[in-house]
Order: structure tokens, then sequence, then C-alpha cells
């Protein structure tokens, strides 16, 4: 298999929508909480939530909270999509890859109903305007452009 | 991905770790059945949900 091939792999799940799933929910902040239509999705979303935080005891909660319901299997399979991850943010933040034309045109309507272009970010890589300062997270600095 | 490539080692790493923490790239588009303990659509919202949270724009 080619780079190529393997990085397109990665977004393979964004051309496969699903009606059922409920995109807003990864943005829980601006949309309040909710499963995204996904079994266990609460759960879910609060482990990679306390995994990303810095509450120790809510990391413990969230943990057993999973453990419980999906097992020591699942358990372990969600910690290592989160670590993946979350790696996976930080190359592609700290590279400043660009967003390919084609992706970015693949994804206006989406990042429109998510309002991800307010994410600095976008602000840099596409010219948007940052309508929502946020702060510098996970040792992360980003530029606000207006 | 171009920045690690020209580490080519590294991208080998990169996808070794994407092979045991996500999914095999053979089998990233079956949705036929599920590879691992948790389902496509929990995965795919752990990951969003991290990424939403670090603003990845990606």
């Amino acid at each position: 298999m080619s780079l190529l091939n393997d990085q397109s792999c990665l977004a393979a799940p964004c051309e496969r929508p699903d009606p059922q799933w409920d995109l807003p929910a990864r943005d829980r902040h601006r949309y309040g909480g909710g499963d995204g239509g996904v079994p266990d999705g609460r759960l879910l979303v609060a482990f990679a939530e306390a995994v990303l935080g810095e509450d120790d005891d809510a990391l413990v909660r969230a943990r057993d909270a999973l453990a419980a319901v999906l097992g020591l299997p699942g358990l372990i399979d969600a910690a290592g999509v989160v670590g993946l991850f979350n790696a996976i943010d930080r190359v592609a933040d700290a590279t400043g890859i660009p967003l390919e034309p084609e992706k970015e045109a693949a994804s206006l309507d989406f990042r429109a109903a998510l309002d991800l272009d307010r994410f600095a970010v976008a602000t840099i890589e596409l010219g948007y305007e940052l309508t929502l300062t946020v702060p510098p997270i996970c040792g992360m600095v980003f530029f606000s452009t207006v | 991905m171009k920045a690690m490539s020209l580490v080519p080692d590294e991208v080998r790493s990169f996808f070794d770790l994407v092979t045991h923490q996500y999914l095999p790239g053979a089998v990233m588009r079956d949705f036929s059945r599920e590879h691992r303990a948790i389902s496509h659509p929990q995965i795919e919202l752990l990951a969003a949900r991290v990424s939403a949270l670090n603003r990845c724009l990606y």
C-alpha cells in the first residue's frame, strides 16, 4: 500500500457519512452533550475528555465506567485511539500541513455545520476570520487573525 | 506527512502505530464487520472528540 493510499484511508469514514451519526456530538461544548448516536457514546466522549484533561479523579471515573461497559479490551482500544489521534492532531498542527483543496471543498458543508472554521488554524490555512477566542491547549500556540 | 517522510523510518513507525492503535490500512474501509473491541462509529467518535478538543482542522 502506498503512502498516499494510507493517508487517504485515514479519511475513509468521512467518505461514508451515515445520517444516524450525530456529528455535532464531537463538539459538545458548542452543541451540548450527546452520544453522537453511537452506542456508549457519552462514556467514550467522557473518557476522551478526561484523558486530555487534568482531573485525575475524573479520568479514573471515566476509565472505570468505560471498562465496566466495554470490558478491558474495549478500554484498551479506546485508549489507543485517543492516544493516536492526540498525536496526529499535534503532528498536523505543528507541521502546518495544508488542507488539500479537494478536502477543503469536500468538507465545506460539515465544517460550517460544526463551526470548525473558528479553530485558529483555519484562519491561517484558509484565511477565515476567527470568531471565537480559544485558549492555548496542550502546549500548542495558536495565532488569531482578523 | 511530508515532514515525516523526510525520515522514512518515522513514516513506517507512524503507520505501525496507526495499525495497532487505530486500524490496519487493509480494513479501514471494511465496514462489513468490526475489527476491534470497539466499533467503527465508536472509534470515529473518540477520534473526532479528541480532534475537536485539540481544535484540529484536519
